[in-house]
């Protein structure tokens, strides 16, 4: 089936010149009405092949010449690194916000970072300026986003001395009458907190899972419930709670130390007890030697075990054949572990232990086999025996000279 | 030994369950209290105190611990704790009062202990996982729970309030006889109740996503990735075709310029289990 075409009904008055649209924008004005007489108007035409290849010839074929000109690839080299963040200065801050961050072992942990990050947004919600009251000198508090730091002395420096710490916390607090003061939840940190509260007779915000300007949640009933509030004059927050300072920069000024405060010590610390790294959970420890299918003398990596004072565990192979027991076992369906160092004896790296090794800090492993994934995540990797390396280690740690 | 103890206990809740138990570090408190007391608990002065709820079944699991009873201070389920509490051992005033580091249910903020060595005057020693006393002098020794499965020795003079930590020693099972057989002691308070009240709007808790490390702003796709993911890669070298002794040298270099050869030093036969 088929359509009648439509045609134009014939115009009266017989033909018409028709226009050419393309010459009338390429012709000058005047041009137009001669271009419309003569249509056959020359342009130059471009020629891409002769762009392209100007020597001639087909250019896929020749395979001499690099694919791509050389001006191009440094055109795409990396930009500059950005310059650092301008330093932030508050110089008239309306209020205070006081922050103790743990400092453990005297550097900024996670915890510390989130503590000042929350005492940034407390105080960037109305013009006021972070103070982090520090017992140890510490780096990068103005990177973490303290405006101030207030050192504060205290006679024993690493000693478990918190009468003395809450004597010069009372008397911080009392000099710059800060509207909010941030501890965080950690074994240290809360039970400084709750001591501050308890005597100032404040009721203090304990166990805060975020933080906002003008509300705050935290945890009670167990794991049950959430409070909401507008923030209290004191916070205990966890680690999650606030997100740290990135990419600012403020001016962290020492201020003056106070002088110590006096107070009857009830508490005098003996000192630390030595670790036993048996009885250390996997997850706490601090220095951990790991066996993979590599490991086939288990005296040797006992006794390694032993010298190194470090916390035993495997791989999860190892594991399902029994030379270790399951909570021993690190990886996807083990452990994550967050170890300062962890020595990978004989384990290859597959995806699911390397994620449970994500956090440690630094990795050294042996593996016989040059192309192990486990090399490519290693600080310190050595392709060799572990059979011989194990003893060998040992008898260094034992003092004695090597083989 | 003749030294007071007063163990103070919670009801608490199981978090899977939701049913009421006896909770496990109220039970480490009075563990550690029984410990001390050794086996003739009549005869020392172990009083075990609760404030809530007599009639509360979950209580008999601390008599059923071998305690003969039970010392509850009656309060309703939004009173304030904090008064009876203190009343009760202002009478006793012991020497030693035990209790954990927060209740199971309740606010569960952790601050009852502090507010009552602050109010009674007591030396407060936080997270202890093991305690003796030598009461000839008046002081006691304490463990104190460190990150990283440290420990520290403590003194401290009595009276003396401690928190005992989850990492304490497990408490011993409790027996049904017992539970059946040992008594609940209601106490008159003698204070006027005083009505708790929440510290904000109350909401059942949501569990919050892990936050991410916050991303670079400048660098390339696979730093960004990296970040995202947390799989970062090592830095460092790889030796290859190196001897036994060479490749022990290296790890040891790399160990003590890390600092972790100071923990080794010590020898570990030497360490005390448990």
């Amino acid at each position: 089936m088929s359509l009648p075409r439509r045609t134009r009904p014939p115009r009266s008055g017989g033909e018409r010149q028709r226009r050419d649209p393309r010459a009338e924008v390429h012709a000058p004005v005047d041009e137009v009405v001669q271009a419309e007489t003569s249509p056959a108007v020359a342009r130059t035409r471009r020629d891409p092949r002769g762009e392209r290849s100007p020597g001639g010839g087909n250019p896929r074929l020749d395979r001499a010449r690099p694919l791509r000109p050389v001006e191009e690839t440094t055109a795409r080299t990396r930009p500059a690194t950005p310059a650092a963040p301008e330093t932030i200065i508050n110089e008239n801050p309306d209020f205070w916000v006081l922050a103790v961050p743990d400092l453990a072992g005297g550097s900024l942990g996670a915890h510390d970072r989130a503590v000042l990050g929350a005492a940034r947004l407390l105080a960037d919600a109305g013009g006021g300026a972070v103070v982090a009251a520090v017992f140890t000198p510490a780096a990068e508090l103005g990177a973490a986003g303290a405006d101030r730091i207030l050192p504060l002395e205290c006679a024993p420096t690493d000693d478990y001395a918190p009468e003395q710490r809450i004597a010069a916390l009372r008397a911080a607090v009392a000099a710059l009458a800060p509207r909010h003061v941030v501890f965080p939840e950690s074994l240290a940190g809360a039970d400084l907190g709750r001591r501050l509260a308890a005597g100032l007779g404040e009721l203090p915000a304990t166990r805060v899972q975020a933080v906002a300007a003008d509300r705050i949640l935290s945890r009670g009933d167990g794991e049950a419930v959430e409070f909401e509030r507008e923030p209290p004059r004191i916070l205990l927050v966890d680690e999650g709670a606030a997100a740290p300072v990135s990419g600012r920069l403020y001016e962290g000024r020492s201020l003056d130390a106070a002088p110590a405060a006096t107070c009857h010590a009830g508490i005098t610390d003996a000192g630390e007890l030595p670790v036993d790294p048996a009885a250390v959970p996997l997850a706490e420890a601090e220095l951990i030697v790991s066996a993979g299918n590599g490991v086939s003398d288990w005296p040797a990596f006992h006794a390694l075990a032993a010298a190194l004072g470090a916390s035993e565990a495997a791989s999860r192979p190892v594991c399902d054949a029994g030379a270790l027991p399951r909570e021993r076992q690190v990886g996807a369906s083990g452990t994550l572990v967050a170890a300062r160092c962890y020595l990978a004896l004989g384990i290859s790296g597959a995806p699911q232990h390397l994620q449970g090794i994500s956090d440690c800090e630094h990795v050294i492993a042996v593996n016989l086999d040059p192309h192990a994934e486990i090399l490519k995540r290693a600080d310190l990797g050595i392709v060799a025996d572990v059979q011989a390396v194990m003893p060998a280690l040992a008898a260094l740690l034992r003092g004695e000279k090597p083989q | 030994m003749t030294v007071a103890i007063a163990v103070l206990v919670s009801a608490g809740r199981h978090p899977g369950s939701g049913r009421a138990r006896r909770a496990p570090n109220d039970a480490r408190a009075l563990e550690l209290a029984l410990a001390l007391a050794g086996d003739d608990v009549t005869a020392t002065g172990v009083q075990v105190l609760h404030a809530g709820d007599p009639a509360q079944p979950a209580l008999r699991a601390y008599l059923g611990m071998g305690i003969p009873a039970l010392h509850v201070l009656p309060a309703d389920a939004d009173s304030d704790i904090l008064p009876p509490l203190l009343a009760a051992l202002e009478r006793r005033r012991p020497q030693l009062i035990l209790t954990g580091v927060r209740s199971e249910c309740g606010w569960s903020g952790g601050c009852l202990p502090y507010l009552l060595a602050e109010s009674l005057g007591y030396t407060l020693v936080s997270n202890i996982d093991a305690i003796d006393m030598d009461p000839q002098d008046g002081m006691a020794a304490l463990r104190q729970v460190r990150p990283r499965g440290r420990r520290r020795l403590l003194r401290a003079a009595l009276p003396l309030l401690a928190t005992v930590d989850p990492a304490a020693p497990a408490p011993r099972q409790n027996a049904f006889a017992r539970a059946r057989r040992g008594r609940v002691i209601e106490e008159a308070s003698g204070v006027a109740a005083v009505a708790a009240v929440p510290p904000g709007t109350v909401h059942p808790a949501r569990q919050r996503p892990r936050r991410l490390q916050p991303l670079p702003a400048a660098g390339s796709a696979a730093d960004r990735l990296q970040a995202l993911t947390g799989a970062s890669t090592g830095s460092g070298r790889v030796l290859e075709a190196v001897s036994a002794g060479e490749a022990a040298q290296a790890i040891y270099d790399y160990l003590a310029a890390q600092g972790l050869l100071a923990a080794a030093g010590s020898a570990p036969g030497s360490v005390p289990g448990g």
